[in-house]
Protein backbone atom coordinates (compact mmCIF):
# COMPACT_ATOMS: atom_id res chain seq x y z
CA UNK A 1 0.00 0.00 0.00
CA UNK A 2 2.91 2.50 1.07
CA UNK A 3 4.98 1.38 -2.16
CA UNK A 4 2.02 2.54 -4.32
CA UNK A 5 1.61 5.73 -2.50
CA UNK A 6 5.23 6.46 -3.14
CA UNK A 7 5.08 5.05 -6.66
CA UNK A 8 1.96 7.47 -7.69
CA UNK A 9 3.56 10.10 -5.94
CA UNK A 10 7.38 9.31 -7.82
CA UNK A 11 4.93 9.52 -11.33
CA UNK A 12 3.39 12.55 -11.10
CA UNK A 13 6.80 14.32 -9.65
CA UNK A 14 8.45 12.51 -13.27
CA UNK A 15 5.46 13.87 -15.08
CA UNK A 16 6.00 17.12 -13.56
CA UNK A 17 9.59 17.37 -13.95
CA UNK A 18 9.44 16.54 -17.50
CA UNK A 19 6.54 18.89 -18.43
CA UNK A 20 7.98 22.30 -16.23
CA UNK A 21 11.61 21.61 -15.35
CA UNK A 22 13.09 24.44 -17.81
CA UNK A 23 9.95 26.92 -16.23
CA UNK A 24 11.51 25.55 -12.55
CA UNK A 25 14.98 26.48 -13.85
CA UNK A 26 13.69 30.22 -15.02
CA UNK A 27 11.94 30.31 -11.79
CA UNK A 28 14.68 29.65 -9.49
CA UNK A 29 17.06 32.34 -11.58
CA UNK A 30 14.39 34.83 -10.49
CA UNK A 31 14.47 34.24 -7.02
CA UNK A 32 18.35 33.48 -6.43
CA UNK A 33 21.32 35.65 -9.01
CA UNK A 34 24.22 33.22 -7.30
CA UNK A 35 24.23 30.17 -9.46
CA UNK A 36 25.74 27.93 -6.65
CA UNK A 37 22.90 29.24 -4.28
CA UNK A 38 20.38 28.68 -7.24
CA UNK A 39 21.59 25.51 -7.68
CA UNK A 40 20.76 24.83 -4.06
CA UNK A 41 17.40 26.19 -4.66
CA UNK A 42 16.02 24.36 -7.65
CA UNK A 43 16.58 21.07 -5.54
CA UNK A 44 14.59 22.64 -2.35
CA UNK A 45 12.19 23.01 -4.86
CA UNK A 46 12.00 19.83 -6.21
CA UNK A 47 12.26 18.23 -3.13
CA UNK A 48 8.92 20.28 -1.98
CA UNK A 49 7.16 19.25 -5.69
CA UNK A 50 8.30 15.62 -4.51
CA UNK A 51 6.60 16.04 -1.35
CA UNK A 52 3.75 17.60 -2.31
CA UNK A 53 2.44 15.52 -4.73
CA UNK A 54 1.67 12.97 -1.78
CA UNK A 55 -1.07 15.30 -1.43
CA UNK A 56 -2.08 16.18 -4.74
CA UNK A 57 -5.57 16.30 -5.15
CA UNK A 58 -6.28 17.10 -8.70
CA UNK A 59 -8.77 19.72 -8.13
CA UNK A 60 -6.27 22.22 -9.54
CA UNK A 61 -4.22 21.79 -12.98
CA UNK A 62 -1.00 20.19 -12.40
CA UNK A 63 1.12 22.98 -13.51
CA UNK A 64 -1.30 25.55 -11.49
CA UNK A 65 0.09 22.56 -8.69
CA UNK A 66 3.77 22.86 -9.63
CA UNK A 67 4.20 26.52 -9.75
CA UNK A 68 2.09 26.96 -6.36
CA UNK A 69 4.55 24.67 -4.64
CA UNK A 70 7.59 25.76 -6.41
CA UNK A 71 6.94 29.61 -5.47
CA UNK A 72 5.90 29.40 -2.36
CA UNK A 73 9.18 27.45 -1.50
CA UNK A 74 11.07 30.13 -3.79
CA UNK A 75 9.27 32.45 -1.21
CA UNK A 76 10.22 30.86 2.39
CA UNK A 77 14.02 30.84 0.81
CA UNK A 78 13.87 34.78 0.15
CA UNK A 79 12.56 35.40 3.22
CA UNK A 80 15.55 33.61 5.15
CA UNK A 81 17.84 34.95 2.37
CA UNK A 82 16.77 38.38 3.38
CA UNK A 83 16.76 37.77 7.16
CA UNK A 84 20.68 37.33 6.53
CA UNK A 85 20.91 39.55 4.03
CA UNK A 86 18.40 42.64 4.57
CA UNK A 87 17.77 43.12 1.13
CA UNK A 88 14.88 45.86 0.49
CA UNK A 89 12.46 44.24 -1.98
CA UNK A 90 9.98 46.99 -3.32
CA UNK A 91 6.38 46.44 -4.73
CA UNK A 92 5.40 46.77 -8.69
CA UNK A 93 3.96 50.50 -7.91
CA UNK A 94 7.44 51.31 -6.85
CA UNK A 95 9.56 49.95 -8.89
CA UNK A 96 11.74 51.64 -11.34
CA UNK A 97 11.13 51.13 -15.00
CA UNK A 98 13.20 48.93 -16.64
CA UNK A 99 15.62 51.67 -18.61
CA UNK A 100 15.36 51.70 -22.57
CA UNK A 101 17.72 50.17 -23.76
CA UNK A 102 19.47 50.64 -27.27
CA UNK A 103 17.92 48.51 -30.31
CA UNK A 104 21.46 46.72 -30.98
CA UNK A 105 21.98 46.16 -27.09
CA UNK A 106 22.57 42.23 -26.35
CA UNK A 107 20.03 39.37 -25.56
CA UNK A 108 22.31 39.08 -22.24
CA UNK A 109 22.06 42.78 -21.20
CA UNK A 110 18.65 43.07 -21.33
CA UNK A 111 18.19 39.85 -19.88
CA UNK A 112 20.32 40.70 -16.48
CA UNK A 113 17.90 44.19 -16.57
CA UNK A 114 15.09 41.80 -16.69
CA UNK A 115 16.11 40.02 -13.76
CA UNK A 116 17.69 42.42 -11.90
CA UNK A 117 14.16 44.07 -11.93
CA UNK A 118 12.04 40.97 -10.98
CA UNK A 119 14.91 39.87 -8.41
CA UNK A 120 13.96 43.21 -6.53
CA UNK A 121 10.20 42.62 -6.11
CA UNK A 122 7.60 41.75 -3.28
CA UNK A 123 6.94 38.25 -3.32
CA UNK A 124 3.44 38.40 -4.58
CA UNK A 125 4.55 40.89 -7.55
CA UNK A 126 7.18 38.38 -8.29
CA UNK A 127 4.70 35.74 -8.40
CA UNK A 128 2.63 37.70 -10.95
CA UNK A 129 5.00 38.99 -13.52
CA UNK A 130 6.53 35.57 -13.32
CA UNK A 131 3.16 33.56 -14.01
CA UNK A 132 2.83 36.37 -16.71
CA UNK A 133 5.74 35.25 -18.84
CA UNK A 134 4.85 31.61 -18.14
CA UNK A 135 2.06 33.00 -19.95
CA UNK A 136 -0.47 31.43 -17.55
CA UNK A 137 -3.86 33.24 -18.13
CA UNK A 138 -5.16 35.80 -15.22
CA UNK A 139 -7.68 33.44 -13.99
CA UNK A 140 -4.90 30.65 -13.59
CA UNK A 141 -2.64 33.67 -12.06
CA UNK A 142 -5.12 34.63 -9.34
CA UNK A 143 -5.28 30.68 -8.67
CA UNK A 144 -1.44 30.54 -7.85
CA UNK A 145 -1.24 33.73 -5.95
CA UNK A 146 -4.56 33.83 -4.24
CA UNK A 147 -5.29 37.63 -5.71
CA UNK A 148 -8.36 38.82 -7.02
CA UNK A 149 -8.65 38.31 -10.65
CA UNK A 150 -9.00 42.35 -10.78
CA UNK A 151 -6.11 42.55 -8.57
CA UNK A 152 -4.33 40.37 -11.00
CA UNK A 153 -5.34 42.17 -14.29
CA UNK A 154 -4.25 45.64 -12.21
CA UNK A 155 -0.90 44.33 -11.93
CA UNK A 156 -0.30 42.59 -15.22
CA UNK A 157 -1.67 46.27 -16.67
CA UNK A 158 1.48 47.74 -14.57
CA UNK A 159 3.39 44.96 -15.55
CA UNK A 160 3.16 45.95 -19.47
CA UNK A 161 3.56 49.61 -18.58
CA UNK A 162 7.14 48.61 -16.98
CA UNK A 163 7.95 46.40 -19.75
CA UNK A 164 6.62 49.22 -22.61
CA UNK A 165 10.49 50.40 -23.14
CA UNK A 166 12.17 47.25 -23.44
CA UNK A 167 10.13 45.84 -25.22
CA UNK A 168 7.89 47.66 -27.68
CA UNK A 169 6.32 45.46 -29.65
CA UNK A 170 5.38 42.33 -28.09
CA UNK A 171 3.65 45.16 -25.37
CA UNK A 172 0.96 47.12 -28.15
CA UNK A 173 -0.92 43.91 -28.42
CA UNK B 1 10.24 47.06 -40.49
CA UNK B 2 10.79 43.79 -39.18
CA UNK B 3 9.45 43.44 -35.58
CA UNK B 4 13.08 42.59 -33.43
CA UNK B 5 12.94 38.99 -32.23
CA UNK B 6 13.51 39.93 -28.60
CA UNK B 7 10.30 41.98 -28.12
CA UNK B 8 8.08 40.12 -27.28
CA UNK B 9 8.51 40.11 -23.40
CA UNK B 10 7.31 36.17 -23.18
CA UNK B 11 9.04 34.84 -26.38
CA UNK B 12 12.18 36.53 -24.68
CA UNK B 13 11.62 35.07 -21.59
CA UNK B 14 10.40 31.42 -22.34
CA UNK B 15 13.78 31.66 -24.88
CA UNK B 16 16.42 32.54 -22.43
CA UNK B 17 19.87 30.16 -22.41
CA UNK B 18 18.93 27.96 -19.22
CA UNK B 19 21.76 26.88 -17.37
CA UNK B 20 22.57 22.20 -17.86
CA UNK B 21 21.26 21.66 -14.37
CA UNK B 22 18.74 18.53 -14.19
CA UNK B 23 17.74 17.44 -10.58
CA UNK B 24 16.58 13.58 -10.75
CA UNK B 25 14.52 11.75 -8.06
CA UNK B 26 17.80 10.19 -7.02
CA UNK B 27 18.86 13.69 -6.22
CA UNK B 28 15.80 14.36 -4.62
CA UNK B 29 15.93 11.16 -2.50
CA UNK B 30 19.38 12.11 -1.55
CA UNK B 31 18.76 15.26 -0.92
CA UNK B 32 16.02 14.12 1.61
CA UNK B 33 18.65 11.76 3.33
CA UNK B 34 20.86 13.77 3.46
CA UNK B 35 18.45 16.66 5.22
CA UNK B 36 17.07 14.32 7.75
CA UNK B 37 20.68 13.41 8.61
CA UNK B 38 21.43 16.68 9.05
CA UNK B 39 18.15 17.45 11.24
CA UNK B 40 18.88 14.56 13.47
CA UNK B 41 22.52 15.66 14.21
CA UNK B 42 21.26 19.44 14.75
CA UNK B 43 18.63 17.65 17.13
CA UNK B 44 20.57 15.48 18.89
CA UNK B 45 24.01 17.97 19.64
CA UNK B 46 20.60 20.42 20.93
CA UNK B 47 19.36 17.38 22.72
CA UNK B 48 22.63 16.98 24.45
CA UNK B 49 23.32 20.70 25.14
CA UNK B 50 19.67 20.30 27.17
CA UNK B 51 20.63 17.26 28.71
CA UNK B 52 23.96 18.34 30.04
CA UNK B 53 22.52 21.74 31.26
CA UNK B 54 19.61 19.88 32.85
CA UNK B 55 21.60 17.18 34.76
CA UNK B 56 24.51 19.73 36.32
CA UNK B 57 21.96 21.73 37.36
CA UNK B 58 19.67 19.08 39.00
CA UNK B 59 23.12 18.25 40.33
CA UNK B 60 24.14 21.20 41.77
CA UNK B 61 20.09 21.61 43.34
CA UNK B 62 21.37 18.51 45.29
CA UNK B 63 25.12 19.54 46.33
CA UNK B 64 25.16 23.24 46.74
CA UNK B 65 24.05 24.07 50.42
CA UNK B 66 23.06 27.81 49.56
CA UNK B 67 19.27 27.84 49.34
CA UNK B 68 19.16 30.86 46.23
CA UNK B 69 22.12 28.46 44.85
CA UNK B 70 19.45 25.24 45.16
CA UNK B 71 16.71 27.49 43.49
CA UNK B 72 18.51 28.85 40.71
CA UNK B 73 19.72 25.44 39.59
CA UNK B 74 16.00 23.81 40.12
CA UNK B 75 14.77 27.24 38.19
CA UNK B 76 17.63 26.37 35.42
CA UNK B 77 16.90 22.91 35.07
CA UNK B 78 13.52 23.29 35.04
CA UNK B 79 14.01 25.99 32.08
CA UNK B 80 16.07 23.87 30.14
CA UNK B 81 13.39 21.27 30.09
CA UNK B 82 10.71 23.52 29.29
CA UNK B 83 12.42 24.98 26.39
CA UNK B 84 13.19 21.43 24.98
CA UNK B 85 9.58 20.96 25.22
CA UNK B 86 8.78 23.92 23.06
CA UNK B 87 11.26 22.92 20.56
CA UNK B 88 10.29 19.78 20.08
CA UNK B 89 6.62 20.81 19.95
CA UNK B 90 7.07 23.86 17.36
CA UNK B 91 9.41 21.43 14.90
CA UNK B 92 6.47 19.00 15.58
CA UNK B 93 3.79 21.33 14.51
CA UNK B 94 5.94 22.86 11.36
CA UNK B 95 6.65 19.39 10.24
CA UNK B 96 3.02 18.59 9.67
CA UNK B 97 1.83 22.73 8.82
CA UNK B 98 4.76 23.30 6.14
CA UNK B 99 4.14 20.82 3.35
CA UNK B 100 0.26 21.43 3.78
CA UNK B 101 1.08 25.23 3.43
CA UNK B 102 3.49 25.10 0.38
CA UNK B 103 0.03 23.71 -1.20
CA UNK B 104 -2.32 26.65 -0.43
CA UNK B 105 -2.13 30.03 -3.01
CA UNK B 106 0.69 32.57 -2.70
CA UNK B 107 -0.91 34.98 -0.26
CA UNK B 108 -1.98 32.94 1.90
CA UNK B 109 1.34 31.23 2.43
CA UNK B 110 3.23 34.63 2.40
CA UNK B 111 0.74 35.75 4.85
CA UNK B 112 1.59 32.90 7.32
CA UNK B 113 5.04 32.92 6.57
CA UNK B 114 5.05 36.57 8.06
CA UNK B 115 2.91 36.06 10.93
CA UNK B 116 5.69 33.01 11.94
CA UNK B 117 8.41 34.98 11.84
CA UNK B 118 6.48 37.92 13.86
CA UNK B 119 5.29 35.60 16.32
CA UNK B 120 8.82 34.13 16.44
CA UNK B 121 10.09 37.50 17.64
CA UNK B 122 6.84 38.59 19.97
CA UNK B 123 4.38 37.36 21.64
CA UNK B 124 3.76 34.28 23.65
CA UNK B 125 6.64 32.04 22.35
CA UNK B 126 9.43 35.38 22.57
CA UNK B 127 8.12 36.29 26.27
CA UNK B 128 7.54 33.08 27.31
CA UNK B 129 11.43 31.82 26.65
CA UNK B 130 12.73 35.27 28.12
CA UNK B 131 10.56 34.64 31.40
CA UNK B 132 11.64 31.53 31.80
CA UNK B 133 15.34 31.80 31.08
CA UNK B 134 15.89 34.51 33.23
CA UNK B 135 14.87 33.92 36.62
CA UNK B 136 17.21 30.13 36.95
CA UNK B 137 20.54 31.66 36.13
CA UNK B 138 19.88 35.13 37.67
CA UNK B 139 19.33 33.49 41.16
CA UNK B 140 21.78 31.44 41.32
CA UNK B 141 24.19 33.97 40.41
CA UNK B 142 23.04 35.70 43.51
CA UNK B 143 23.54 32.30 45.67
CA UNK B 144 27.06 31.83 44.34
CA UNK B 145 27.70 35.26 45.30
CA UNK B 146 26.74 35.06 48.57
CA UNK B 147 28.77 31.99 48.93
CA UNK B 148 31.93 33.21 48.09
CA UNK B 149 31.70 36.74 48.84
CA UNK B 150 35.58 37.05 47.89
CA UNK B 151 34.58 36.10 44.01
CA UNK B 152 31.33 38.58 44.06
CA UNK B 153 32.27 40.95 42.34
CA UNK B 154 33.58 38.47 39.21
CA UNK B 155 30.09 36.77 39.61
CA UNK B 156 28.15 40.48 39.94
CA UNK B 157 29.73 41.01 36.34
CA UNK B 158 28.97 37.90 34.70
CA UNK B 159 25.05 38.69 36.02
CA UNK B 160 25.00 41.78 34.49
CA UNK B 161 26.39 40.68 31.56
CA UNK B 162 23.69 38.35 31.84
CA UNK B 163 20.73 40.77 32.54
CA UNK B 164 21.96 42.44 29.47
CA UNK B 165 22.22 40.97 27.09
CA UNK B 166 18.73 39.69 27.88
CA UNK B 167 17.69 43.17 28.16
CA UNK B 168 19.27 43.69 24.65
CA UNK B 169 17.38 40.83 23.43
CA UNK B 170 14.39 42.91 23.79
CA UNK B 171 14.45 45.51 21.66
CA UNK B 172 16.07 43.53 18.79
CA UNK B 173 13.62 41.33 18.59
CA UNK B 174 10.53 43.78 19.14
CA UNK B 175 12.18 45.71 15.82
CA UNK B 176 12.20 42.69 13.91
CA UNK B 177 8.62 41.71 15.02
CA UNK B 178 7.58 45.55 13.88
CA UNK B 179 9.57 44.80 10.59
CA UNK B 180 7.48 41.80 9.74
CA UNK B 181 4.33 43.44 11.00
CA UNK B 182 4.69 46.92 8.79
CA UNK B 183 4.67 44.12 5.69
CA UNK B 184 1.89 42.42 6.37
CA UNK B 185 0.17 46.01 6.88
CA UNK B 186 1.71 46.42 3.02
CA UNK B 187 0.60 42.89 2.05
CA UNK B 188 -3.31 43.41 3.73
CA UNK B 189 -3.40 47.20 2.09
CA UNK B 190 -2.09 46.25 -1.40
CA UNK B 191 -4.23 43.31 -1.47
CA UNK B 192 -8.01 43.41 0.69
Amino acid sequence: MANDITSAQDALYQQATRDHADALKRLARAYEADAEARRDLLQEIHVALWRSFADFNGLCSMRTWVYRVAHNTAVSYVIRERRNRGKVMVSLEEIDPVPAVRPDSGRQQRLDQLFTMIRQLKPIDRQVILAYFEDFDAASIAEITGLSAGNVATRIHRIKNILSRQFRAGEKS
Amino acid sequence: MTEHPHDDPKQFWREQPLEDTTVSLEDVRMRIDRLATQVRRRNLIGGLGCIVVLLSFALFAVIFPNPWERTGSVLTAAASLFLMYQLIRRKIYLRRAEPLARQSDGLTFYRSELVRQRDFHRGLWFWSRLIVIAPGPAIFLVGFAKAYPSLAIYIVIEAATFVLLLIAAIPLNLRKAKHYQRELDALESANP
